[in-house]
């Protein structure tokens, strides 16, 4: 994952996703759904990653 | 290959006495001893810690037992301190389930400028916003040794770039680049593990800029 700017990430905990964003300027939570229809319109040079934190 | 945990640790682990960090004095002053949890090794019992807030009803004498955890969040919003008594597993299953969106909603709403102690405010903050809500401090930037000068500060910074969170992930626990049809699924099926609150994480990555819309 490179360094560039035009990343954006969020927690997935307890059926939503809860993440910072830019635009509204404050936290906010969502569903998967939201915030997969939010993407919708994604081309093949999008990449979705996901990870787990925890010991 | 799993990474051993290098998490800088806020606090030093030691004994400290209970009602210098605890919030809820009235069940934990009782117990024998508290420890400062030395963080990065024990943040998930950490976060499973902000659970056990007041809103979340473990406030009675005697609904506090062996296992039971706290922590408190300062003015700011990230973690002041933590602290853990010993060990209780059925205790600890019951606060997995609470944890999560009781830590998070401290942080519902809020502007970064709400949460941040260094008043840092670039232009994308998702991954600021997690360094702090999970008091993450990976990478070689963060939010005091970049937010701008004449503002006083702490000396305490969490992580501020994806990318950081994408290693930190990969070396913490299981973490992959999927599809787009397959990205819902697997968010879906994130399900809490047993005893550690395992916390998932969803990132994207564009040639585009599309992703400050969000």
């Amino acid at each position: 994952m490179g360094r560039d700017d035009t990343k954006h990430v969020g927690i997935y905990v307890g059926g939503a996703v809860w993440h910072y964003s830019n635009s509204m300027r404050k936290v906010v939570a969502m569903s998967v759904s939201q915030m997969h229809n939010h993407y919708s319109g994604l081309d093949p040079t999008t990449w979705l990653f996901y990870g787990t934190f925890g010991p | 290959m799993r990474v051993p945990l290098t998490a800088p640790r806020l606090y030093p682990a030691k004994s400290v006495d209970p009602e210098s960090v605890c919030h809820f004095l009235d069940t934990h002053k009782r117990r024998s001893r508290c420890l400062l949890m030395p963080w990065g090794t024990y943040y998930g019992l950490s976060i499973a810690a902000i659970a056990l807030t007041k809103d979340d009803g473990i406030t009675a004498k005697g609904d506090c037992r062996r296992g039971d955890a706290a922590v408190s969040v300062n003015a700011a919003g990230y973690l002041a301190t933590a602290c853990w008594i010993s060990t209780d597993r059925a205790v600890e299953g019951t606060m997995v389930k609470t944890v999560g969106t009781a830590m998070l909603s401290h942080f519902l709403s809020k502007n970064i400028l709400q949460i941040c102690h260094n008043q840092y405010n670039p232009k994308s903050n998702c991954a600021h916003f997690i360094g702090h809500a999970l008091g993450i401090k990976v990478g070689d930037t963060n939010c005091y040794n970049v937010a701008p000068a004449g503002i006083p500060k702490p000396g305490l910074g969490f992580t501020i770039r994806v990318d950081d969170l994408s290693t930190f992930g990969a070396q913490t626990r299981a973490c992959g680049r999927t599809s787009q049809q397959r990205f819902r699924t697997v968010c879906s099926s994130f399900q809490f593990r047993a005893m550690y609150p395992v916390l998932r994480f969803g990132w994207g990555e564009t040639t585009r800029n599309m992703w400050e819309s969000m």
